[in-house]
């Protein structure tokens, strides 16, 4: 008989006017891996509050192991064991590995710690996983998939339940997500369940027992192991492969960005070419190389062999005067690249000034590039505060800077990371905005998500070395190989 | 309209509350000024201000902490959430308000309620079966039968229908094992068969180790039944090409969950939103015999009666997509004996 840990009964969440959980239910049973595949991010973050802490609820009933510890009568407000595992670690950074486990845990009442003995019990656990992480070292010298490793180890110390893993193919590589669903095998088996919270099935697909599809807070549909089918799906997704996507012109081979023999100190040996327009993804297994890449294309680190061309110029010597035809979008862009005191048009042209010095003077500049944008963003461009603007107008502002300042290449960092279906779907047509404008795209990844589908060709780099080389008609190839 | 408010005694005492800690904070704050500046009385000062501390947080926790959970519990009673909410109220207002709901507790019968959607359950169950479509698609069964000459068949029809009859009509007020309901489906399947031949599927899967344990729970009779037919006929009947209906039984140590589901049609959100309201709200209306007869009676009566018999936290919840189609998870609790519930 399957024992259940955790139940949300027909669980409404209401806050200021605003239903985030609208009548979710949902069941986990002991050992389960269960899946939440969220259509839109609406509900998402309330959900895992509500996991964690038993908050007010406007109607419904929570259980843990069958016992009602919430309920719409009345919230304790008490803590459930329920461990959440996502990009922004909840470990002490300045503390050592054995420390965040076995010091910082509640009910720990030695006076005198004993780091030998920590570390001989955390050698336990590493050794039982078959992973390679010292206990003395200290949490922020490891790395995203080390500090994932080390709060489920924590977890599991401190008897938790249920571990809530959220969106972390966003910032764990491929090769690395498997040892982690290894993990979670290995830890279901003895009895501990999972959340697995994603945006994508297939990843879902792989490693969940059941999963729940929700949108806007509510439970559409609940997916069991035999019904994990694409076309099971395809009902509740929007439709990715009708966007016309701009194809590659055949004139232009000459490359636009090469690499020519590349090695730093993750890097090793790697050459290969960008031609104009094209749209690479360069998908790195073992997530060692993109800040490498993202340096070497700033230019604030030099190769230890080997040049870097762009358009034929030796970028490695003179990466200043060439930097003007690269541009960069971060992760979460609109986080870390906007100005939230400046209007939506100052962003807009935050760029301009590198080609065109003291544009801002010419009112007919102003004019013509508001002319110019308008249809493609609407009303927001005369939007003076962009605070107020929704983030798929944010993301407009990112791309369309781009667009406006017309690079000859662009680095995209994991540009669907975090984002919901919806999100994607339109980040892919502000892709192939770029695209249509000749501008290269190069999308830096360590998850694939749904890069392939503005993709020409995929690049797939382990351990710092360049293994494979996929172009869009052998796509299928790499998705049969994972 | 103005002043509304005055009216109710809770406002009214909110206001003489908050008119007194006005008065005794003036009060307080004479005090300080005149400790301050005839440079004593510090020590009283200190005690008044902890006192009026102690008082305001205890007031918090004793008063408007209990006085916010109960209007609570009234609010979502008014609105139809709960039944079973205020007969379980932690703090009522006053001892004449708690004998005030014990009388609505007995003026409202549970037990008369539950009688109700029995007979409403059994009404509905031979109201389809009266149903001249049904009778007319079942007779239509047994002729195509007699014309190819196999003789048995249409004996073996006329035993599923006359079981199927009987299983519905007799002892709808006792509970009956899982095993017998899934008799009665799969009779009802075996009759529903004639008529879609090939086009429905009815699969029985059993998510839990112990299957044999499993079929001696207890549950309402007539709970899984009128599900079926609603997913054959709101969901598979109108669709193009086959349809299976899948029942799928899970246990814990406290609950029993099954789920129905169909890959038929499937239903429009609005209808899907309108129809998980009225689960969610206790409502009695469709007994009524002068109510308008709407899909989904069936499936509100089967929730009503969980809910009536086992509370709220037991029931009915659907999801459902247009051209997917729709699951409708049980929720029971486990009952290995008649009246005893894990």
């Amino acid at each position: 008989m399957k024992e259940e840990i955790f139940r949300l009964e027909r669980v409404t969440q209401i806050i200021d006017g605003v239903t985030l959980l609208d009548n979710f239910s949902m069941h986990i049973f002991k050992g389960e891996i269960m899946g939440l595949l969220c259509i839109n991010a609406h509900g998402k973050e309330a959900l895992v509050r509500l996991l964690c802490q038993n908050v007010p609820i406007h109607y419904g009933h929570v259980y843990f192991r069958e016992n009602l510890v919430n309920n719409y009568e009345h919230s304790s407000m008490s803590m459930n064991p329920v461990a959440v595992i996502e990009k922004q670690s909840r470990l002490v950074e300045d503390l050592t590995v054995t420390d965040n486990i076995f010091v910082m845990r509640r009910g720990f009442r030695k006076h005198l710690i004993e780091p030998k003995k920590l570390n001989s019990q955390f050698r336990r656990f590493t050794e039982e996983l078959d992973i390679q992480i010292d206990g003395d070292r200290l949490v922020s010298h490891l790395s995203f998939f080390e500090k994932c490793i080390v709060e489920i180890i924590k977890a599991v110390v401190a008897r938790v339940k249920l571990i809530v893993l959220r969106d972390i193919s966003n910032f764990i590589s491929a090769t690395d997500l498997k040892k982690i669903h290894d993990i979670m095998r290995h830890y279901g088996m003895q009895g501990i369940s999972f959340l697995y919270i994603c945006n994508h099935h297939e990843e879902a697909f792989k490693i969940c027992d059941r999963i729940s599809l929700m949108e806007n807070g509510k439970v559409l549909k609940v997916l069991n192991k035999n019904e994990f089918r694409d076309e099971m799906i395809t009902p509740y997704t929007l439709d990715f492969s009708h966007i016309d996507s701009p194809s590659l012109s055949n004139a232009s081979k000459n490359g636009i960005l090469k690499f020519n023999n590349i090695s730093t100190e993750n890097i090793t040996h790697m050459s290969f070419t960008v031609e104009k327009g094209e749209c690479v993804v360069l998908l790195d297994m073992n997530n060692t190389i993109l800040t490498d890449i993202m340096k070497l294309m700033q230019g604030e680190t030099k190769p230890l062999s080997g040049d870097i061309f762009l358009d034929g110029a030796n970028y490695t010597k003179k990466s200043s005067e060439l930097k003007k035809g690269i541009c960069f979008i971060q992760e979460n862009p609109i986080q870390s690249m906007l100005f939230q005191e400046r209007s939506y048009l100052d962003n807009l042209c935050f760029l301009v000034d590198k080609k065109l010095p003291h544009w801002w003077l010419n009112k007919n500049i102003r004019k013509s590039i508001i002319q110019e944008y308008e249809p493609l963003v609407g009303e927001d461009i005369y939007s003076n505060d962009i605070s107020d603007l929704a983030p798929r107008s944010l993301y407009n502002l990112v791309y369309y800077r781009v667009h406006l300042h017309h690079p000859k290449v662009v680095f995209c960092m994991q540009p669907f990371s975090d984002a919901d279906m919806y999100l994607r779907h339109h980040l892919i047509q502000l892709i192939d905005q770029l695209r249509k404008k000749n501008i290269t795209v190069i999308i830096l990844a360590v998850s694939l998500s749904d890069s392939l589908v503005v993709a020409d060709r995929l690049l797939v780099v382990e351990q710092g070395k360049l293994k494979n080389e996929y172009h869009s008609e052998k796509f299928h190839y790499f998705r049969a190989s994972q | 309209m103005k002043n509304k408010n005055y009216h109710y005694l809770s406002y009214r005492v909110f206001y003489m509350i908050l008119a007194l800690l006005t008065f005794i904070g003036c009060l307080l704050l004479i005090l300080t000024v005149i400790a301050i500046s005839e440079n004593k009385f510090f020590f009283i000062l200190m005690i008044g201000y902890l006192l009026f501390f102690a008082a305001f947080y205890k007031g918090y926790r004793w008063i408007c902490l209990p006085y916010k959970e109960t209007s609570k519990v009234l609010r979502l009673f008014a609105k139809g959430y709960t039944l079973q909410g205020i007969y379980e109220l932690r703090f009522s207002f006053c001892p004449e308000m708690e004998d005030a709901i014990k009388k609505i507790k007995t003026i409202f019968n549970t037990n008369e309620l539950i009688s109700a959607t029995k007979k409403q359950a059994q009404y509905l169950a031979l109201q389809n079966q009266i149903n001249p479509h049904f009778l007319y698609n079942s007779l239509e069964g047994i002729r195509g039968e007699a014309i190819a000459a196999g003789l048995n068949s249409v004996a073996e029809m006329a035993e599923a229908l006359g079981n199927f009859f009987r299983y519905t009509i007799s002892n709808v007020e006792n509970l009956v094992t899982l095993e017998d309901e899934l008799m009665n489906i799969e009779n009802y399947y075996f009759i529903q068969e004639y008529r879609f031949g090939e086009r429905l599927n009815l699969s029985i899967e059993y998510d839990c180790e112990d299957r044999a344990e499993v079929l001696k729970y207890r549950l309402p009779k007539l709970t899984l039944q009128p599900i079926v037919e609603n997913s054959i006929f709101h969901g598979i009947e109108r669709k193009i090409g086959k349809g299976n209906v899948r029942i799928k039984i899970q246990a814990t140590p406290k609950r029993l969950i099954i789920t129905v589901s169909d890959d038929g049609l499937g239903m429009k959100e609005e209808r899907l939103r309108e129809l998980n309201e009225k689960l969610n709200i206790q409502s009695f209306d469709y007994v009524k015999p002068d109510g308008e007869k709407k899909a989904g009676i069936a499936i509100i009566n089967v929730n009503n009666r969980i809910k009536l018999l086992y509370g709220e936290k037991y029931g009915i919840n659907i999801y459902s997509t247009v051209d997917v189609g729709t699951d409708v998870e049980i929720t029971l609790p486990r009952i290995i004996e008649e009246g005893k519930e894990l």
